[in-house]
């Protein structure tokens, strides 16, 4: 329990700093906001008809996720970048046990990509006009957040490598994506089937393998972040 | 297991290169319980890397370091408070708010807001907890410093060039901090070349010589 309420004071701290300076909320809110309105305004036509019925749920999944993966890209990687380049990660590694770190910047990082990944779905639904009679909600918003979940994982952990890097730029989406192509494989796949592609009933079942590698990614990417993250906190 | 009589601090043939440059060479010391150990030497001789070695910050080349008999780099952290001047604290956060943070992490239990303006008082920063640390100036961030380093009862204080920037009570504040270090039975390894503070040692340790 002790574990928990350390990661819970660094997770405290993360999101009372956020909230006073507002740097990855307005620079990660930024991106979302262009983003879509450039969707928006690119897949409509002169009269304002936006693509077929059937290639608009496809379109919105793809470009989900490309708007969530450079979301987390540009807001978690400031995670233990700006640690290092205040001067502050001293103090915490005298203080703070890595796990500890790690889990509660984790849940800092996790909780602002599920935030605005839950205010860019519905924009990216309407701007699209995606038609929601064949979506299954709860699979959509399942694979969304577990796929959020996994890369604030990872980004958490590669931030932290980067971090210690002298050249840090763009170093943290070249280092990330390769890890993180089976959950975006898996991720955009369920959410077209969130969405109804290829599931004109709308059933879970049709995404349920998808949610099962994405639990497993999770599982995979949060254990294997706590057993080494010590070396990379530590060294 | 740490006996009585035993060395607090003991480093045997400690040395650090970085890349092809010899910062340390086979520094070996003890340092007993209550002793406070002035670490002289010019800038470059390396006075603020053994410091860090011996908090777990760095890891030396060659040698070994331990405190109570600890040698883990990792737990070692956990036995020394340390005040250097590339430590920073959070500015966007007050200074309560800072050393609650602190105090968390290191224990998992809350600390009073009592005894959290003891601690800044005890600084010279009573009444002033409440303010951003954006809004101090490099005397009271020192002050922070040092209320950072004493907060939690370790055996062995580590102090880089302490009375950086701070005013006449600020120098007196640093000598009664070791006072009240060596009173406790804890040890001090005080790193610079200002002779206020090479007077507050039992003896100078000299680097670079």
């Amino acid at each position: 329990m002790r574990w928990v309420r350390e990661a819970l004071a660094v997770f405290v701290r993360e999101w009372r700093a956020e909230w006073r300076t507002r740097v990855a909320l307005s620079s990660v809110g930024l991106f979302a906001v262009i983003s879509l309105v450039l969707i928006a305004l690119s897949l409509r036509d002169k009269e304002g008809n936006v693509l077929d019925t059937t290639a608009r749920p496809v379109v919105a999944a793809g470009l989900l996720w490309v708007v969530v993966f450079f979301t987390a890209a540009t807001g978690l990687g400031r995670a233990f970048v700006n640690e290092e380049e205040r001067g502050t990660a001293l103090a915490l590694r005298l203080m703070a046990r890595g796990t500890a770190v790690w889990t509660g910047k984790f849940a800092a990082n996790a909780t602002l990509l599920l935030l605005l990944t839950g205010l860019a779905t519905p924009i990216m639904i309407g701007v699209l006009e995606v038609p929601v009679n064949s979506m299954n909600l709860a699979l959509l918003i399942c694979v969304l957040c577990l796929g959020c979940l996994g890369i604030a994982a990872v980004f958490t952990m590669t931030s932290a490598l980067v971090a210690q890097a002298s050249v840090k730029g763009g170093l943290l989406a070249a280092l990330s994506f390769p890890v993180l192509i089976p959950l975006l494989q898996a991720g955009v796949h369920g959410t077209k089937a969130g969405l109804g592609v290829g599931n004109p009933e709308a059933l879970f079942s049709m995404g349920s393998g998808d949610v099962q590698v994405l639990i497993s990614y999770l599982v995979i990417s949060v254990t294997s972040s706590l057993l080494l993250f010590d070396y990379v906190w530590n060294d | 297991m740490h006996e009585e009589n035993a060395a607090l601090l003991r480093l045997e043939g400690v040395g650090k290169r970085y890349g092809l440059r010899r910062v340390l060479h086979k520094i070996s010391l003890d340092v007993m319980p209550g002793e406070v150990v002035v670490i002289a030497g010019e800038n470059g001789s390396g006075k603020s890397t053994l410091l860090k070695i011996v908090a777990g910050l760095l890891r030396p080349t060659q040698g070994e370091v331990a405190i109570t008999g600890e040698k883990d780099a990792a737990s070692r952290r956990f036995l020394v408070g340390y005040a250097g001047p590339d430590l920073h604290l959070y500015t966007e956060l007050t200074a309560h708010e800072n050393l609650a943070f602190y105090y968390q992490v290191r224990t998992g239990t809350p600390e009073s807001h009592e005894r959290r303006e003891q601690r800044l008082e005890a600084v010279g920063l009573g009444g002033r907890g409440d303010d951003l640390l954006a809004t101090y100036s490099s005397g009271m961030r020192q002050r922070m410093r040092l209320a950072f380093a004493t907060g939690h009862n370790v055996p062995l204080l580590l102090l880089d060039e302490p009375s950086l920037a701070l005013d006449v009570k600020g120098v007196a504040l640093v000598g009664d901090i070791i006072a009240s270090q060596r009173e406790r039975g804890g040890a001090t390894l005080l790193a610079t070349n200002d002779p206020r503070e090479v007077a507050l040692g039992d003896r100078v340790v000299a680097l670079g010589t």
